[in-house]
């Protein structure tokens, strides 16, 4: 049958030969999207080793000095930092806030997709070197359970996990431990930065414990990030960012309008009101966002040439159904049951479809080799076993599921006139001539 | 012609499938090329209160790179465009304009309820750039400019939710707990319109922000944006010209760094696809859009064509006829394209209406298509509605879009099964079933 098949195909080589072309061309395109689509959703299975649920950014304004309620005397560094421990005072006595994180500077915010970094290295093989977010938290408050930061894969931590006792601890993700001491841990060793300015000393830190890393983005790979602690002072205390974590089952809708109504008056203090409370998963949501228009852009082109190609075998296969009457005449008074002539036109369609795998695969693989297939993540990270890095396994899994795709789809536009020409009387059809 | 859509209109009765499957292929192709050319044109095209975009001109990004390999990207300082824009011979108007980045509340009179606002920190430039209309008053005064005073030129829709009413000028709003006198109520502003999009614009002289400093130590890079409007549209390029000179001058006044704007001033078009890695020419966007929008009418053409050709194989009798009584070929392929082209036009007519609907329904976020995250301007903020306006998709220009395509898919789909069938052998075509 097969045989014959193929053989019919080759006859109608003219009538083919339109919808091969479209085969092919759509095949490549829906190839390309279903290859970024599996390294985006590759990316996102990755964990990102701590958790946003349920947390919230409290932003506090500063009055303006020209209003009658600005105090000048509230504005000395001393009466500022007094009136910021106040406010995280009443922020934890406040009885949904399960715990509170301090950080400096808006990167030190999870999920906001602020970089703030620089390059590290071994302070004994300064060969041994790496690009590194920094992270700088307040240990005042224990940033690590509020997001609940693991390490060794899954583990809880928690600030105290820790020994602090040196000044310069620092803690740093397991990437960063892995790319500067290869092959030992990392707890105990020294890392120093690799720039430093003429005038002063190179910063040097001891690693005193090593984290998961984390994603900057849901759609990337995790990437090393070092974490600085760093107390409250007169130099830091107007970039603090507050962060707290609401006890469990408390939505986001409920949570925020209700803290804003009771905190509003008790958290003017000094100089300072409560601004804005915001959800850190709606943040991370906005720092998607270019992300999310690009998978939305593309779905729809996607949707798009699946229909063209839909329509274009619905339609050549209509005409081939009218031609062949004779045909199905034929071997319908050969004995040919219904199921028997379905099964004809749809087995015709998925060879077409398979003639053209081979040409696709080398027009693709032309496009890997020119370097016009990115691949999403894959530039923050040069470290890691990643399977999209696989590029033979890669092509060929995108390439079966564009084939099992584009072949549902085959099936799914045959059908219709493949019923109709298995409904054709023998009788009838025999007469056509 | 008007035998040949007679005609046409017979076959779509007779060929039920064929005309539908062909109107739907070529209306969702051009769908999609309609939802393309409708963002770039809300992009592109003159509407308030951008309605001088064919001659302006935007600055929106510059770079520093130091001696020393350091390098530095954000947006202008006010020196900068002081330096190099205000001086310019040919322009009509030049404005800076600063947008925050974090958010800015209003706290209406007797409400404990604070209201997100948008502000655009402006010149007085700003208002000659652009073609606001005022509803009331009038813009801040050169003088309000020059002594910081705390003014405020708000949107109607904006001011009828604060104060129940637009007669507001001379009546004082709180932004951020700073009171502000109103001097202008302007006719509200789209989220479509980037540039301009407020509820409420100040003079930037009215507020102390450490964002507005300069943030490198050569002075050039800030947090303006420059706007030059040429005084007529046969002087863009001469302006462009001029302010590309003033920027290479005043960066030879530079030690130990070199300043750049990376070929800007933009043209509407030209910002429009700018993305962060854009040269001078254009000619890498311009080919990517381009292969775009020819993937997007060659799919269906390929798909539609193989059935074309069929139906044309079917009508090759008729062919024969009109041959022998003696039609000349081209006649004949006339009548073939232009039957097709009263089909095309009709899933044209689909396309448009399909393109207006999904316009509408996303224009939360379709304007961001193709945006670059570099240039991403967010989500828009909540409680933003009516961002399409439908003078801004129903206009002369749009159709005129959309004929044209229309034909150029109708020709592409059409031609080459049409010059088969009419050159078919008259013997052959009488003779076909």
């Amino acid at each position: 049958m097969l045989w014959s098949i193929c053989k019919q195909i080759l006859n109608r080589k003219k009538s083919n030969g339109w919808i091969l072309l479209a085969l092919l061309l759509v095949f490549c395109l829906i190839w390309f999207m279903v290859d970024f689509f599996f390294v985006l959703e590759y990316n996102k299975s990755l964990t990102s080793h701590r958790d946003l649920n349920n947390t919230y950014y409290i932003e506090l304004g500063t009055l303006a000095k020209t209003l009658p309620e600005y105090k000048e005397a509230e504005a000395e560094p001393s009466a500022g930092i007094a009136n910021l421990y106040r406010i995280v005072n009443r922020i934890k006595e406040y009885p949904d806030v399960e715990s509170v994180a301090l950080c400096q500077s808006f990167s030190s915010l999870p999920g906001v997709g602020s970089y703030n970094g620089s390059e590290y290295r071994s302070a004994t093989d300064s060969t041994k070197r790496a690009g590194i977010q920094r992270i700088t938290f307040i240990p005042e408050e224990d940033y690590f359970r509020a997001f609940r930061h693991t390490s060794n894969q899954g583990k809880a931590i928690s600030l105290t996990d820790f020994d602090w006792g040196n000044p310069s601890a620092v803690l740093i993700s397991q990437m960063v431990a892995e790319r500067l001491f290869p092959g030992e841990s990392a707890i105990g060793k020294t890392i120093e930065t690799s720039y430093k300015s003429p005038d002063a000393p190179r910063d040097q830190h001891l690693v005193v414990g090593v984290l998961d890393d984390l994603k900057r983005f849901n759609y990337n790979r995790p990437q090393g990030i070092i974490f600085f602690p760093q107390r409250i002072s007169e130099q830091n205390y107007n970039y603090i960012y507050i962060a707290i974590r609401s006890k469990e089952h408390i939505p986001a809708s409920r949570f925020i309008p209700a803290f804003k109504k009771q905190m509003s008056s008790n958290l003017r203090v000094g100089n300072y009101y409560l601004k804005n409370v915001k959800s850190l998963v709606a943040m991370e949501k906005e720092t998607n966002n270019a992300m999310t228009n690009m998978v939305r852009s593309l779905s729809g082109l996607m949707l798009f040439f699946l229909i063209n190609i839909t329509l274009c075998v619905l339609g050549t296969f209509w005409y081939r159904v009218n031609v062949r009457k004779e045909e199905v005449g034929i071997r319908r008074a050969m004995g040919s049951n219904e199921a028997g002539i379905k099964k004809l036109f749809v087995l015709e369609g998925i060879i077409l479809l398979t003639l053209i795998l081979i040409p696709a695969m080398i027009i693709e693989s032309q496009f890997i080799a020119a370097g016009l297939i990115s691949t999403l993540g894959q530039s923050n990270s040069s470290y890691g076993d990643y399977l999209p890095d696989h590029t033979i396994v890669r092509f060929l899994i995108t390439n079966a599921i564009t084939w099992l795709l584009l072949a549902a789809i085959v099936v799914l536009a045959i059908w219709y006139p493949a019923r109709s020409a298995s409904r054709i009387k023998p009788v009838e059809a025999l007469k056509d001539e | 012609m008007l035998l040949y859509f007679k005609q046409a209109w017979n076959l779509i009765r007779q060929e039920k499938l064929f005309s539908s499957i062909y109107i739907i292929g070529t209306g969702l192709s051009i769908t999609v090329v309609m939802v393309l050319a409708i963002v770039y044109y809300i992009k592109i095209a003159n509407i308030y209160p951008e309605t001088n975009r064919s001659r302006l001109l935007s600055v929106k990004y510059a770079e520093v790179v130091k001696d020393d390999g350091g390098m530095n990207a954000y947006y202008l300082s006010l020196q900068t465009i002081e330096t190099c824009f205000y001086p310019l011979q040919g322009a009509e108007a030049v404005s800076a304009v600063y947008e925050a980045s974090n958010e800015s509340f209003v706290q209406p009179e007797g409400s404990a309820e604070q209201i997100p606002v948008k502000i655009k920190y402006v010149d007085t430039g700003f208002w000659k750039v652009f073609n606001f209309s005022f509803r009331g008053g009038n813009p801040f005064t050169e003088a309000d400019m020059q002594s910081g005073m705390q003014t405020a030129v708000i949107a109607e829709t904006f001011a009828r939710r604060i104060f129940g009413s637009v007669d507001v000028v001379g009546r004082t709003i709180s932004l951020d707990f700073r009171p502000f006198k109103i001097c202008g109520v302007v006719k509200d502003v789209s989220y479509a319109t980037v540039n301009t999009y407020a509820q409420v614009w100040v003079p930037y002289t009215s507020i102390e922000d450490i964002e507005l400093e300069e943030t490198d130590t050569n002075g050039c890079l800030g947090a303006f944006t420059a706007y030059i409007l040429a005084s007529s549209e046969g002087d863009v390029e001469q302006v462009q010209a001029e302010a590309k000179e003033n920027i290479r001058k005043f960066d030879s006044t530079l030690e130990g760094a070199t300043f750049s704007i990376k070929g800007q001033p933009d043209k509407q078009w030209q910002s429009a696809i700018r993305e962060w890695n854009t040269r001078d020419d254009f000619t890498k966007e311009l080919l990517q859009y381009g292969v775009l929008i020819l993937i997007l009418l060659l799919v269906p053409a390929v798909s539609l064509s193989g059935m074309a050709d069929s139906q044309m194989e079917k009508r090759l009798a008729e062919i024969g006829i009109r041959r022998s009584f003696g039609a000349p070929k081209y006649t004949l392929m006339n009548q073939l394209v232009a039957e097709n082209l009263f089909f095309t036009l009709l899933g044209g007519l689909l396309g448009l209406i399909l393109s207006f609907l999904i316009v509408y329904l996303a224009q939360n976020w379709i304007l961001q298509i193709g945006m670059d995250s570099v240039m991403f301007e967010g989500m828009p903020p909540e409680g933003t509605h009516s961002i399409m306006k439908p003078s801004m998709m129903i206009n002369f220009n749009i159709f005129f879009i959309a004929l044209g395509i229309c034909v150029v898919l109708n020709l592409l789909i059409t031609v080459l099964p049409a010059w088969r069938a009419s050159r078919k052998e008259i013997i052959y075509s009488l003779n076909a079933k």
